[in-house]
């Protein structure tokens, strides 16, 4: 058999072999919540319900513009990796903004945590120590928390990580004596962390995957895995989405390494 | 399909048209299943990747834009999500050991064709195998072949020629 009736057999087969999905992929709910008209569908088979709205929707955006609060922007950052990771915002105060989930386990631990806004980072840090003890992610032998802060302003990064760094111990001897909480490097990128367990590495690859769902067409595992947690965070908050994603490398406004 | 007849379907997706679903899985579904397969080499969590993939392309029609081949599209979307699912099964059983597995059949559902497939291929080692499939059916380029499997251009060549070597002395045997 010559080379191209083997390529050709194999090509056949392999298509072949595909197994049909369609039944399964439409039974699939989420396939059910994208089956929806169109904008303009919609707009033609209900003009007035819509025009209505949209004429609604101005009028509420004219009479409250002006008095819409301005969203305080995070002062700071502070990752925390127990295997739950958590990112926590700050004010300028170290008070607690918002508390996010960077995985799974993440998301399961702050349903259990009271509602620390506006509670002091060392407040939060021992509620969210309190409450992984609680739900059993530190009963290893040697557990371990990696943290690490982040800022663009690195007076404020500074202070905050001292503050956290001077309070650890107190912490940690009233929760859980033999806790570990090591300060880790949220910017590094993979080729500079010795191993796995850097705190950097899991944060990333948790941001990656929010990147992903984010962006799923627009970039690369790969082309991502090279950039640090800061710069997928700046992608995530939408102040680097691709120019001309996935072929062309990084976007053009994430620093060069 | 033509990828102008694809890219039509697309639109009709695009604007809401659900009908062209069917078109596009027909089109596609071979780039996807062996994109994906190549990365997990286990049937079972392809065939729930491939599912992933495709009702994520339906959440995520709107933003693709038709400069871009359709096929390579999703394939980015494929990739992505079998290699997040690979970095998973890393962390929750240690490294995956379907590698044996790969492109035989496994399941009770496998076809005549996945016999005859596995047959051809049973004479080649793995990465003989993910070389024939990444060139023969997603019809990548020897040297992305080279730089995804991190190997040197002329290896892969190599491999290419041997294994092409091997299902020739194989088709010739189950001819006989």
């Amino acid at each position: 058999m010559s080379d191209q009736k083997i390529i050709q057999t194999i090509r056949a087969y392999a298509e072949k072999d595909v197994p049909d999905l369609k039944t399964r992929i439409k039974e699939n709910p989420r396939f059910m919540q994208t089956k929806r008209p169109s904008i303009f569908e919609r707009i033609l088979q209900r003009p007035v319900p819509v025009f209505s709205a949209f004429s609604f929707a101005l009028i509420l955006i004219f009479l409250f513009i002006t008095n819409i609060p301005q969203e305080i922007q995070a002062s700071s950052s502070l990752y925390m990796e127990i295997n739950p990771s958590i990112q926590i915002d700050l004010d300028e105060e170290d008070k607690v903004l918002t508390i996010l989930a960077l995985n799974t386990d993440g998301e399961a631990l702050i349903l259990d945590l009271n509602n620390l806004k506006g509670e002091d980072v060392l407040t939060a840090i021992d509620e969210i120590i309190g409450t992984a003890i609680a739900k059993g992610y530190l009963d290893s032998e040697r557990p371990v928390v990696l943290f690490d802060v982040l800022s663009d302003n690195e007076e404020r990064r500074d202070a905050v990580t001292a503050r956290i760094e001077s309070r650890i111990p107190d912490i940690a001897a009233q929760r859980l004596p033999n806790l570990d909480m090591v300060r880790g490097n949220a910017q590094s990128r993979p080729d500079d962390v010795p191993n796995d367990i850097e705190p950097g590495m899991m944060m990333r690859r948790n941001l990656i995957n929010q990147v992903l769902d984010l962006y799923p067409d627009e970039y690369t595992y790969d082309q991502l895995s090279e950039l640090s947690v800061v710069e997928l965070r700046r992608i995530i908050r939408g102040d680097g989405p691709p120019s001309n994603p996935g072929e062309n490398g990084p976007p053009s406004n994430i620093p060069p390494r | 399909m033509t990828d102008q007849k694809i890219q039509e379907y697309v639109k009709k997706l695009q604007r809401g048209d659900m009908s062209a679903f069917d078109e596009l899985y027909e089109a596609t579904k071979t780039h996807v299943y062996y994109t994906i397969l190549v990365i997990l080499k286990d049937e079972s969590s392809t065939e729930d990747i491939m599912q992933d993939t495709y009702l994520k392309m339906l959440e995520s029609i709107e933003k693709y834009k038709p400069k871009r081949p359709f096929k390579a599209w999703i394939g980015t979307i494929a990739r992505n999500l079998a290699i997040n699912a690979y970095h998973k099964k890393k962390r929750e059983v240690g490294m995956p050991d379907d590698a044996e597995n790969f492109l035989l059949p496994t399941h009770e559902t496998s076809s005549e064709n996945a016999y005859y497939l596995h047959g051809l291929m049973k004479a080649l080692n793995d990465e003989e195998k993910e070389v024939i499939v990444r060139y023969v059916i997603l019809e990548e380029k020897h040297k992305d072949i080279a730089k995804k499997m991190q190997k040197p251009l002329g290896t892969i060549t190599w491999m290419y020629q041997n294994a092409l070597k091997k299902l020739r002395k194989e088709a010739g045997e189950d001819h006989e």
